[in-house]
């Protein structure tokens, strides 16, 4: 090859890179949301502790800062609950966490506002981490979430917990028991840490689009692969017929849905053992700017009232056209939809004066 | 599988590196594209694979037998091996018994499931027993019967095989694709008539895809072996996997035999930079038509039509649903879009083909060229799905007489030809309605003697052009709605309503979007008269049209696989 091609083969490789990136922000700028995370001493993601980041999309520009505990927020927070004090622990993914909100804006933020407008002054810890499904939160719930001593422990239920319970292999259903399968599910968390030790890094996954858009597709393509290497060949079917909408049995009974069930029925079981309250919220699914649904299994709960369930889909109904959803920014909660989701669970939980024991 | 899935990719890498590994044997490399070819088509449903073998025999028994009075013992063991066996692997095998993971690959079988029971629940011989034993018999008969053919004079012989191959192919595509239909109108006529019907007279029947495709293109060759235009093929394999050939098996074009057969006979040219680059351009420039536009596109058609299409023509509430649209700008732009989406589809598909095919050292013949430039209908159809269109031309019209028996026979040819052009499509009035209306347009065309010539002054073939793009736009209406009641409603409104909304100028700007590009490049072919101007540009202009197409097939397509909309037909 002569100097002149080998110039001209860099600079063309090097002008690709530069002009892929230029694409994407002209013409389909890509949400930046980096995820800190690090794995956990018992065996999960946990969001690295003392961090400060940006969230920037097309939609808004969001600092996300994280306390001692990796949990979202700016001071540290104490295991001993103060006298008096009412505490409310949350557990969930992105939604929870409050992706797309600031702090104040977040649901569970709103949640503390209105109770303390009620006259009740609690304390809520938002111990989500973004892509938890049920097992993770169960494990984080066990290891960590009843160290604080709470009064009400609320897991914010998300429709891809059906898949994540899946995909991370922590837990499975043996003749319907649920059973622990795996002691950890760290998917390219301890790289992740690592990498983001680095401030070079930390600037490519916050500022470079190319990067960014080249690493989702990646990874959806990634967990698309470990949804189905990881389970049995009976729950890979069940799996199948139920992305497939072929379920052939009715709504509830599919092996995710059962799973998630049985994971939110033990989570259950240890807040009540600890003497706490246990609520799920369900954060709809959004189909267009009118069209919203769940895909929680909510007509066997009501069935065998187990779990104690907020549903805020009517809330979203009424708000029908409104910007619920960010729709540039991976769909998640404007500070409209936190401010809906954080009223109607102040309202069950006044309702049913869950915090006046 | 589908050429913008994820498994398409490694599917034909894997194949493509064979293929090449075999580059010194001719009878191997066939072999492994027949092979691949049947594996991309059962990736959809591996049952009608037998409907393609059953094809596949018919044609190639029946066109030796037109040419020679004989086929070899050799030849009859070979193929009666070769069916039954298909029939019992894919339609008495059951494949939902082995159980897969990711890209397929095989983890387990549930061995107690793999063959159906000899009996069915109500005590009836299972279907799928049941095929296998009348594939054994049929080709016994078949045998017979052409065993005595070897007495039969020539024509009687040709004629009757001819025959054959007619009848077998049209019952194959009468019955998947067309039996509902008729039932459906026979039971409405009925209960018009005579103010009863028959009872379940339709059958849950799916469309096995491509079915269209690959029996017009066996049709074809036997044809043409009749008219002793094409030398049968005599070798199974070969002619298997011209048939079956992976890049254009579900979409198309609609290979002649004289085209593709032969180069499936010699070995295929090695792969040059300039072939390469030619086939990569292709590839690119089709995921880009399809990813980027045609499936982007398919949202603005979508959001307008799709409130109407459960409309039903039999349905009493259809008065009382949708009114008459107010902006009828809305479904102007809408149309404009569909236009644009079902050209982007189905020529992207082609694209991909044709590139696929120009990698492995094959010709597939240009199925689009610049459509929507044309000025008449007749020039639009010399450039619209270009394999059918002839095909049509030379099979049906010709046959038909063409334009030797005076104007009423001339535009009565035209307009069966149409009216079974746009029943090809589909079942469905809408289609036919299609047909009937560029069927129409042609003979009114013809008899004003309306056409644009090369030397027509600029503001001519402007006005010929805006016109034939109208023209092209209504014809779409009836291709898209998928009732009669909206064609209804939206014709009064595009015209008695044409206003805008806010909705107007939305699509509007999310067509230009996605469409930009597509429109500049179209303009640009035009002006340099090149299918393909890329190439004689300067090395960075090619390197950023590149990155734009690349980067817009993957970044700008929806989310979740978009099925191609010719798969349907």
């Amino acid at each position: 090859m002569s100097r002149r091609r080998i110039l001209r083969f860099t600079f063309g490789l090097v002008w690709s890179v530069f002009a892929a990136e230029l694409f994407l922000r002209v013409m389909h700028p890509v949400p930046m949301l980096p995820r800190y995370v690090q794995p956990t001493p018992y065996g999960i993601r946990g969001n690295m502790p003392e961090s400060e980041y940006w969230h920037s999309t097309p939609d808004y520009k969001i600092q996300i800062r994280t306390n001692a505990h990796g949990m979202r927020a700016d001071n540290p927070v104490p295991f001993e609950k103060p006298p008096t004090t009412k505490r409310i622990v949350m557990l969930g993914d992105s939604f929870g966490m409050g992706f797309g909100a600031t702090a104040e804006q977040t649901f569970l933020s709103q949640l503390e506002q209105n109770l303390s407008r009620a006259g009740i002054p609690a304390e809520t810890l938002n111990l989500c981490v973004s892509g938890h499904g049920n097992a993770e939160q169960l494990i984080e719930l066990e290891n960590r979430g009843l160290k604080f001593d709470p009064d009400i422990v609320l897991v914010a239920w998300h429709h891809s917990d059906l898949e994540d319970n899946i995909r991370s292999g922590l837990f499975k259903l043996d003749e319907d028991q649920l059973v622990r399968a795996s002691k950890s599910y760290l998917p390219g968390t301890t790289i992740a840490e690592r990498l983001f030790r680095n401030r070079a890094y930390r600037w490519l996954a916050g500022n470079c689009q190319l990067y960014t858009w080249s690493r989702e597709k990646a990874s959806s393509v990634a967990q698309q692969a470990m949804l189905n290497l990881r389970p049995t060949k009976a729950v890979r079917k069940s799996l199948q017929h139920a992305q497939k909408g072929q379920e052939e049995t009715k709504r509830g009974t599919s092996y995710p849905d059962r799973l998630s069930l049985a994971l939110l029925t033990e989570m259950k079981r240890v807040t009540e053992e600890h003497g706490a309250e246990f609520v799920v919220v369900i954060v709809p699914r959004r189909y267009n700017r009118v069209l919203f649904a769940t895909d929680f299994p909510i007509e066997v709960v009501e069935a065998s009232p187990e779990l104690d369930i907020v549903n805020p889909l009517p809330r979203f109904e009424k708000h029908s056209g409104e910007l619920i959803y960010w729709e540039q920014s991976h769909f998640h909660f404007t500070p409209l939809g936190n401010r809906i989701v954080g009223e109607a669970v102040a309202e069950h939980i006044l309702e049913h004066d869950l915090l006046g024991r | 599988m589908l050429f913008n899935s994820i498994e398409f990719p490694i599917f034909f890498g894997v194949v493509f590196t064979l293929y090449c590994m075999m580059r010194s044997r001719l009878l191997w490399q066939n072999v492994l594209l027949l092979i691949a070819s049947y594996i991309f088509y059962g990736w959809w449903d591996v049952r009608f694979l037998f409907l393609i073998v059953l094809s596949t025999a018919i044609d190639y028994s029946t066109s030796l037998m037109m040419v020679r009075s004989k086929i070899s013992v050799a030849k009859r063991i070979q193929l009666f091996a070769f069916v039954t066996l298909s029939a019992f692997a894919f339609v008495v095998v059951r494949w939902s018994a082995v159980q897969t993971g990711w890209f397929r690959v095989p983890t387990g079988v549930e061995w107690q499931s793999v063959l159906p029971d000899a009996y069915d629940s109500t005590g009836r011989i299972s279907v799928e027993w049941l095929i296998l034993i009348a594939t054994t018999i049929g080709l016994l008969l078949f045998n017979v019967i052409t065993g005595t053919m070897a007495r039969w004079s020539d024509v009687a012989r040709r004629r009757t095989c001819l025959w054959i191959s007619m009848i077998s192919n049209l019952a194959l595509l009468g019955f998947f694709k067309y039996f509902n239909f008729f039932a459906e109108n026979f039971a409405e006529l009925s209960q018009t008539l005579l103010g009863t019907a028959p009872s379940q007279l339709t059958l849950d029947i799916v469309l096995p895809v491509g079915i269209s495709f690959y029996t017009f293109q066996t049709m074809s060759y036997t044809i043409d072996v009749f008219r002793g235009e094409v030398e049968p093929s005599d070798d199974f394999i070969e002619f298997a996997a011209y048939v079956a050939f992976f890049p254009q098996l579900v979409a198309g074009p609609i290979e002649r035999g004289k085209h593709l057969l032969p180069q499936f006979r010699k070995p295929r040219p090695r792969l040059t930079l300039d072939a390469f680059s030619e086939g990569g351009w292709l590839i690119g420039w089709g995921l880009f038509k399809k990813m980027a536009v045609a499936d982007r596109m398919g949202f603005i058609v979508n959001e307008t039509f799709s409130p109407f299409d459960q409309l039903s023509n039999a349905n009493p509430e259809m008065l009382v649903t949708p009114a008459v649209p107010d902006d009828g700008l809305t479904l102007w732009v809408a149309l404009f879009a569909f236009a644009i989406q079902i050209y982007c589809d189905f020529s992207g598909y082609t694209d991909i083909a044709r590139g696929t095919a120009k990698w492995m050292g094959f010709d597939i013949m240009l199925n689009f060229n610049l459509p929507y430039i044309s000025r008449s209908p007749s020039e639009f159809w010399r450039r619209w799905h270009i394999s059918l269109s002839t095909w049509l031309r030379d099979y049906l019209y010709i046959g038909l007489g063409g334009n030797r028996g005076g104007r009423l026979a001339t535009y009565r040819n035209l307009m069966l030809t149409m009216l079974l052009g746009g029943l090809w499509h589909g079942a469905a009035w809408n289609f036919v309605l299609w047909g009937a209306f560029h069927g129409g347009l042609l003979c009114l065309y013809r008899a004003f003697s309306v056409e644009s010539g090369a030397k027509d002054p600029w503001p001519r073939k402007l006005m010929m052009w805006s016109a034939m793009f109208v023209f092209t736009l209504l014809g779409w209406l009836l291709f898209r709605a998928r009732n009669l009641a909206t064609i209804a409603l939206f014709l009064q409104s595009m015209f008695l309503r044409p206003f805008a909304s806010e909705q107007t100028l939305l699509d509007i700007r999310q067509l230009l979007f996605y469409a930009w590009f597509l429109i500049v490049f179209q303009v640009l072919q035009v002006v340099s008269g090149k299918l393909n101007p890329v190439k004689d540009w300067h090395w960075f202009v090619q390197l950023n049209v590149w990155i734009f197409i690349i980067m817009s097939a993957f970044a700008l397509a929806p989310i979740g696989k978009q099925e191609f909309i010719y798969f349907a037909f």
